[in-house]
């Protein structure tokens, strides 16, 4: 009875993650930002889908979808915007906004997959570091160190011709198509291989202190093994951080593989990713015409999805940081 | 003594870098003669190799390339073999020390232009905001900078050029000659880091602006310009400093985007093309010029700290 009264009396207690939602909902843009993200990743899956129902469709319907292929070349060159054309088209007369979406997805996929690839690597790399100590810590984190004064530019191209060279020759005998697809995930894999080490130098930080804490050391009382002790319990208290640093590794291997593919070692074509959409268009630039449609709708897109995924990460961390919440 | 000790340690790291270069450059497929004019024959291909000391063992070639080998002619004399780092093996009428010479100063003006343009941008935003935090200032200067972090230089560099250059004529659209063509490249190139400094700075003054010592100035009667400047500007511009290490070391070795968008004879192109072309000592020679430039500007870092913040002690 007593408690009740004293329920009653006060606000119910929030648990910590609906508390920890309810902070990040406060934060307009961030909010947005999701939201607009998660309305992009439905235009980029349903789009393509349209486009593959449609061409099978009625004559009229494939006539649409066969306009709006991101690959289809057509007379109709440098279009500006009409409502044909919704984003103008390029120097193949292929419809850009097609090919924005589509780019779209190389270049999230990149972003996702490139972070997860050094999201393991960073956080298996530190977290083994910090828990083992001593010698192996110092050889580990001074090979960090040794990654960190290698540009890393030079780091990427060899790694990916390397890897490319090798499995090349074995992907051909088994499917032509394979390859393209083999470089797009080498391109990952470098530009994971390349972005972890801020990240193990952040996880290594935090299992430092996570050691000592009182519940690990329970833990390892009890005769658990280190393994279990680094899956179970320190890992999963690094999240907060990792997410947050997360937030900042997005956006820039979405750069540096925008960056690659400028160069034109990131995605071939007739495929596209933002950045060789960009590189497109900056090649098309000069005093007698400009066709401002091929830089802009690209530019706009990635500069847009960056800001979404930077709002994004300021609001996660304030979602997390409970002190700064405390004191507003 | 502590700096010392780790000026002692910059000759291993180096050497361990310019292994690590070495043996990767080797490891990646294609060779320096693959991109010219097809070999005549095997034979010639075979000679050129032979004549680069392509085809000896990789430790060998490390050891000759750094000038640490002895050979035993068909007299029995031993002597030594001439060092092998300034032969650049794609462009074989220049030396790499003279490729470097040529680009690094070029990369250099313009790093150093592009991060006087960062700091003359990012550091008043960002104590601006600070200081006027919660105000339209701040909602201002935050955008700005939240914005310049989302701009990447391979877009800025075309709209810059599209408008500056072309459409108003302004400013020229590419080329390294009159003071006028500095212009657009330090703008593209340190746009962006203007965004991260200010962001940084914004949340070191934040942070430090709830610190002890600041309750105490204030409650000395100091005026706030006085508290922002001098107590608490300069602890807030500590994260700036240890992020303009690492920053430095990468303008001046020159931005490969903004100098093949501009046209910059700098170094940053030969930075990729060394990788593409497999070009093994230019590749290791431009690494060792970072290396070196990120090793000394980090220890430039930490002596700044020291100034810096009294608190600071190295062991």
């Amino acid at each position: 009875m007593s408690e009740s009264i004293a329920l009653s009396a006060h606000p119910a207690p929030r648990s910590t993650a609906s508390a920890s939602w309810h902070r990040f909902k406060r934060n307009r843009l961030a909010f947005v930002s999701l939201w607009f993200l998660a309305g992009l990743t439905a235009l980029v899956v349903v789009w393509p889908l349209t486009l593959k129902i449609l061409s099978s469709g009625s004559p009229r319907a494939a006539e649409f979808a066969h306009r709006y292929g991101p690959d289809r070349l057509s007379d109709e060159q440098f279009q500006p915007p009409s409502t044909r054309h919704w984003f103008g088209t390029d120097v193949h007369g292929r419809d850009l906004f097609s090919r924005v979406l589509y780019g779209a997805t190389v270049s999230l996929l990149a972003g996702i997959l490139g972070t997860t690839v050094s999201l393991l690597i960073g956080v298996l790399w530190g977290a083994i570091a910090g828990y083992a100590g001593g010698r192996l810590d110092a050889l580990m984190m001074r090979f960090v160190d040794i990654l960190y004064s290698l540009p890393s530019i030079i780091f990427v191209i060899l790694l990916i011709t390397t890897l490319e060279s090798v499995v090349k020759n074995w992907l051909a005998m088994v499917d032509l198509r394979w390859v393209g697809l083999a470089r797009f995930l080498f391109l990952l894999v470098g530009l994971g291989a390349v972005s972890w080490l801020t990240m193990a130098r952040i996880v290594r930080g935090q299992v430092l202190t996570l050691r000592r804490r009182a519940f690990v050391e329970a833990s390892r009382v009890l005769g658990a093994t280190p393994g279990h002790i680094l899956i179970r319990h320190i890992i999963p208290h690094t999240f907060g951080i990792v997410i947050v640093y997360l937030t900042l590794t997005v956006p820039g291997i979405m750069l540096y593989e925008s960056f690659l593919s400028y160069l034109g070692l990131g995605i071939q074509p007739p495929m596209a990713s933002w950045g060789s959409l960009i590189a497109e268009g900056a090649d098309q630039i000069n005093s007698i015409r400009t066709y401002w449609w091929l830089i802009i709708f690209p530019s706009g897109f990635l500069i847009t999805t960056l800001l979404a995924l930077a709002f994004l990460g300021d609001g996660l961390r304030d979602m997390w940081d409970v002190d700064a919440a405390k004191g507003r | 003594m502590y700096f010392l000790k780790r000026l002692a340690l910059t000759l291993p790291l180096l050497l361990v870098i310019s292994f690590l270069a070495f043996f990767l450059v080797h490891l990646a497929p294609g060779g320096p003669f693959d991109r010219e004019r097809k070999p005549a024959s095997p034979e010639i291909e075979r000679a050129l190799k032979a004549k680069y000391h392509l085809d000896e063992p990789l430790f060998k070639q490390y050891l000759r390339y750094l000038g640490l080998l002895w050979e035993v002619d068909q007299q029995g004399n031993w002597h030594h073999a001439p060092a092998g780092f300034d032969i650049s093996l794609r462009y074989r009428n220049h030396s790499v020390t003279d490729i470097i010479a040529q680009g690094l100063p070029v990369s250099m003006l313009l790093g150093a232009l592009a991060f006087g343009f960062a700091m003359a941008v990012g550091l008043p935003a960002g104590f601006f905001a600070a200081a006027r935090q919660g105000h339209w200032e701040d909602y201002a200067a935050s955008f700005f900078s939240i914005l310049a972090v989302c701009i990447p230089g391979l877009v800025i560099a075309p709209l810059l050029i599209m408008f500056f250059g072309i459409k108003w004529r302004l400013l020229p659209v590419a080329l390294w000659a009159s003071p006028v063509h500095v212009i657009l490249p330090t703008i593209a190139l340190g746009l962006f880091f203007s965004g991260r400094i200010a962001r940084l700075l914004r949340e070191g003054m934040l942070d430090t602006m709830n610190a002890r010592f600041i309750v105490t100035a204030r409650a000395k009667g100091l005026g706030e310009t006085a508290i922002l400047l001098k107590h608490a500007f300069r602890l807030a511009v500590l994260p700036v400093v240890s992020y303009s290490g690492p920053l430095l070391a990468d303008l001046l070795t020159g931005s490969f985007v903004i100098e093949s968008i501009f046209q910059i004879p700098g170094i940053g192109l030969h930075l990729v093309n060394s990788s593409l072309n497999s070009d093994y000592t230019l590749v290791v020679g431009l690494s060792l010029v970072y290396a070196i430039l990120l090793i000394g500007l980090n220890l430039l870092v930490d002596a700044a700290y020291v100034l810096l913040d009294r608190r600071v002690k190295y062991e």
